[in-house]
């Protein structure tokens, strides 16, 4: 009986050092606005980071779901957004959408990143040179991604989809 | 702040906060699970000492993806560089702050530990092998407490100093030092007392384990918490040496006698040109380790043993790595 209460105390003692750490991990994005924040809507993202462009696709195929069911974004230290479309009908990532600044220093990656790259090529797109990648995702999808850079951004686009849609994806978000 | 965006800046921030976790994760299973005995106050407390070191590296191997993006937004319990980009007074990035305070930390290491060693070896008095002191046959009580720990008979060697002295040197071959003047300051049961407690660090292999945590101490010279650990460590393993030798004296007034005799030593010439304050913070810090040590002895004089229990120090070391992977 002994034990049990001390290991019951034990484990209160542990659940309370987890709470504090979560809490404390919360309060940074509150009393800020540099790093990393997470918003409900595009509407969020423009009133809070105040970003001078944000790249939103104008075409993409009927069976994905807008709007994105996950935005991150920053502007201080530097600019960066990511956001994730669902599939309607099921609940698998069918397209990511990745804006950063030219200066970040560390990549930033999708969750539908391709895992197996079959082939990569440079096309034009409205006169922008733009990296080609032929690919699968794990889970043996096709997998499709596109790499270019616009006034001091670099964006990405990837989509579990055909080349071709990939490329009207992209090509929607460019400007003329 | 991007330095915290490196594996370096990753570690370090990682470092110190494992360790904070680990410390209260340590403290708080040697409450709730009422842990007795110096012997496994040593290994609870190693874990803080050791694990931060080590967690880092064996989580990146475990998930290289720890560092991700997606990962610091779904799974952490705790974010590091959340922290350190915050900009107090909108000006100062506590990264900087933070880096600030390893930098004193790795200071006070090397004036507290390494300066030290660099600026002088202990200077002894001329000596010599010796089986006699004070009248006392030495010899045989080192061969009849050899029998009793079961070691290899160590070598004895007395020196000429005016300073109360007994160590132990050595790693396979030991040599036990002891100056003339504590030989005749104690009575021959004071100075069985005090060949037991040296023989003690012997079987106990303290001069390994010591040399051991010397080096975590060394490799983690910006980490706060082994600052604070370190000696206590060092602590338990007299407290482990000193139970030891009441077990074999069967009381502990002979060692708390001796111990008196090291109390208020004055001065302490193996560190030459060192400033006046700087030596007597040193020996008021001597003092009060060995005033605790007679304090415990005096307290609870009966050198009993308390088993570590693994069970116990399993979850303990379980919790602590399942919580510091989640903390990034």
């Amino acid at each position: 009986m002994l034990r049990l209460r001390s290991f019951f105390i034990y484990m209160i003692a542990m659940s309370a050092i987890v709470i504090v750490l979560k809490i404390m991990s919360e309060i940074p994005p509150l009393i800020q606005e540099r790093g990393v924040h997470h918003f409900s809507s595009i509407e969020e993202v423009k009133r809070a980071l105040k970003i001078q462009k944000i790249y939103l696709p104008s075409y993409f195929p009927q069976y994905f779901q807008w709007p994105p069911f996950e935005i991150y974004g920053q502007s201080d230290p530097q600019e960066m957004i990511v956001m994730h479309i669902k599939e309607r009908y099921t609940d698998d990532i069918v397209l990511a959408i990745i804006q950063t600044d030219l200066a970040l220093s560390k990549p930033l990656y999708s969750r539908i990143e391709p895992q197996k790259i079959e082939k990569q090529e440079t096309i034009q797109i409205k006169g922008n040179p733009v990296v080609l990648l032929h690919a699968f995702c794990s889970d043996g999808r096709m997998c499709n991604k596109l790499i270019w850079e616009e006034h001091g951004y670099r964006l990405s686009v990837v989509a579990k989809e055909s080349l071709i849609e990939v490329v009207k994806i992209a090509e929607s978000m460019m400007s003329e | 702040m991007s330095l915290f965006n490196t594996y370096l800046g990753m570690y370090l921030s990682q470092c110190i906060a494992h360790s904070l976790i680990t410390l209260y994760i340590v403290e708080t299973s040697l409450r709730i699970w009422k842990v007795r005995g110096a012997r496994s106050w040593f290994w609870y407390r190693f874990l803080i000492l050791f694990l931060p070191l080590i967690m880092y590296p064996i989580f990146q191997v475990l998930n290289p993806l720890r560092g991700s993006f997606y990962f610091l937004q779904d799974t952490v319990i705790f974010s590091t560089v959340r922290w350190m980009v915050i900009y107090l007074w909108g000006t100062i990035p506590v990264g900087l702050i933070f880096l600030f305070l390893l930098f004193l930390v790795s200071m006070m290491t090397f004036i507290q530990e390494v300066l030290p060693i660099i600026r002088s070896s202990v200077v002894l008095g001329q000596e010599h092998e010796g089986s006699v002191g004070n009248g006392i046959e030495l010899d045989s009580i080192v061969s009849e407490l050899t029998q009793v720990f079961q070691i290899k008979k160590p070598f004895i060697r007395i020196v000429s100093d005016e300073r109360p002295i007994a160590f132990t040197k050595g790693i396979r071959h030991f040599t036990i030092y002891l100056s003339d003047s504590l030989l005749q300051a104690l009575d021959a049961y004071q100075i069985r007392a005090v060949l037991a407690h040296e023989m003690a660090h012997i079987a106990n292999r303290s001069n390994v384990k010591m040399f051991f945590m010397f080096l975590l101490r060394i490799l983690m010279f910006f980490n706060p918490v082994s600052l604070l650990i370190f000696r206590r460590i060092i602590q338990y393993e007299e407290y482990v040496c000193d139970d030891l030798t009441v077990s074999v004296m069967g009381d502990s007034q002979s060692l708390i006698a001796s111990l008196f005799i090291f109390l208020n030593q004055q001065a302490r010439p193996n560190i030459p040109h060192i400033s006046d304050w700087k030596e007597s913070l040193e020996i008021s810090g001597y003092n009060l380790l060995l005033k605790e040590r007679i304090l415990r002895l005096k307290k609870d004089g009966e050198g009993k043993n308390y088993p570590l229990s693994i069970v116990k120090y399993g979850l303990t070391l379980i919790t602590i790595f399942v919580i510091n992977y989640f903390v990034v």
